[in-house]
């Protein structure tokens, strides 16, 4: 009972930092990603090749 | 560019958080699809593993076949989760396979794992890196680069099966044995064989009409 009623009174605020925390560190999400799109032009375990994008191709 | 939707999805309010252009944000979609999809397929295959009570001898034949896959590349399927359904299978069979195996005579077994590093060398030399339209190697440097790669993979791989083959613990023979047969299918997604089975697998369950609009 006192979860839900806590629940409701701060979800919209407990969202509104999660969003604000994600959007705080996209920018690290962004470079980790780029690095990962670097290092894999081939696939690596699986027998499905995602498209590589242009700039990617070497 | 074709991804899945939530790739896309992310990749896109991700580039209008940070103002990026459509190029960057194909290249924020790979790497959401590589890193969901590679992740995918390792938690069911090891899942499976578990399942079967071969979750170590899944585990190293997966790892085998990282590496090896890395430089060498191999067939491919069309779609990412009959990729994945595949995937989950093969290699928990593989590692069943070589648990059962590791109980034959080490005659046997010295004998798959040299069948397995020659043709594994002879696909090397012969085929890789196999490519594909979606990740064409464009420069003939980096295709030999890749290929040499592949051979110092498999030479390295064949080095560690040789000093496991004389470490006498229960656990080396099944180690060796699932190097030897992640190689083969390796060595046998390289080959025009290799290719038709994923063509095959592509084709399963689709009428004419849906395979000429796809």
């Amino acid at each position: 009972m006192a979860f839900s009623r806590w629940f409701r009174t701060n979800r919209r605020k407990e969202v509104f930092e999660l969003k604000n925390l994600i959007f705080r560190f996209s920018g690290l999400i962004v470079a980790f990603l780029v690095v990962v799109a670097q290092i894999s032009p081939l696939c690596l375990l699986g027998h499905y090749q995602p498209e590589v994008p242009a700039s990617l191709r070497k | 560019m074709s991804y899945l939707s939530f790739s896309r999805k992310l990749s896109s309010s991700l580039a209008s958080a940070h103002h990026l252009d459509e190029e960057q944000q194909a290249v924020l979609a790979y790497a959401i699809e590589v890193i969901t999809l590679n992740s995918v397929n390792t938690l069911l295959t090891l899942t499976l593993g578990w399942i079967l009570d071969v979750f170590w001898p899944t585990a190293i034949c997966l790892g085998a076949m990282t590496v090896l896959k890395y430089h060498g590349g191999g067939g491919h399927s069309e779609s990412p989760w009959r990729c994945t359904l595949v995937t989950m299978l093969v290699f928990p069979l593989l590692a069943l396979a070589a648990a059962r195996a590791s109980n034959w005579p080490l005659f046997y077994r010295d004998l798959i794992s040299l069948i397995a590093v020659t043709a594994g060398s002879v696909s090397i030399i012969k085929y890789a890196p196999v490519d594909n339209d979606k990740a064409p190697i464009v420069s003939p440097e980096r295709r030999m680069k890749l290929k040499k790669r592949s051979l110092i993979t498999i030479i390295l791989l064949a080095t560690v099966m040789a000093v496991l083959r004389f470490i006498t613990l229960d656990e080396t023979g099944v180690i060796n044995l699932c190097l030897s047969f992640s190689i083969f299918w390796f060595s046998f997604n390289l080959t025009p064989s290799g290719h038709r089975l994923w063509r095959f697998l592509d084709g399963l369950g689709q009428t004419e009409e849906r395979r000429c609009s796809s």
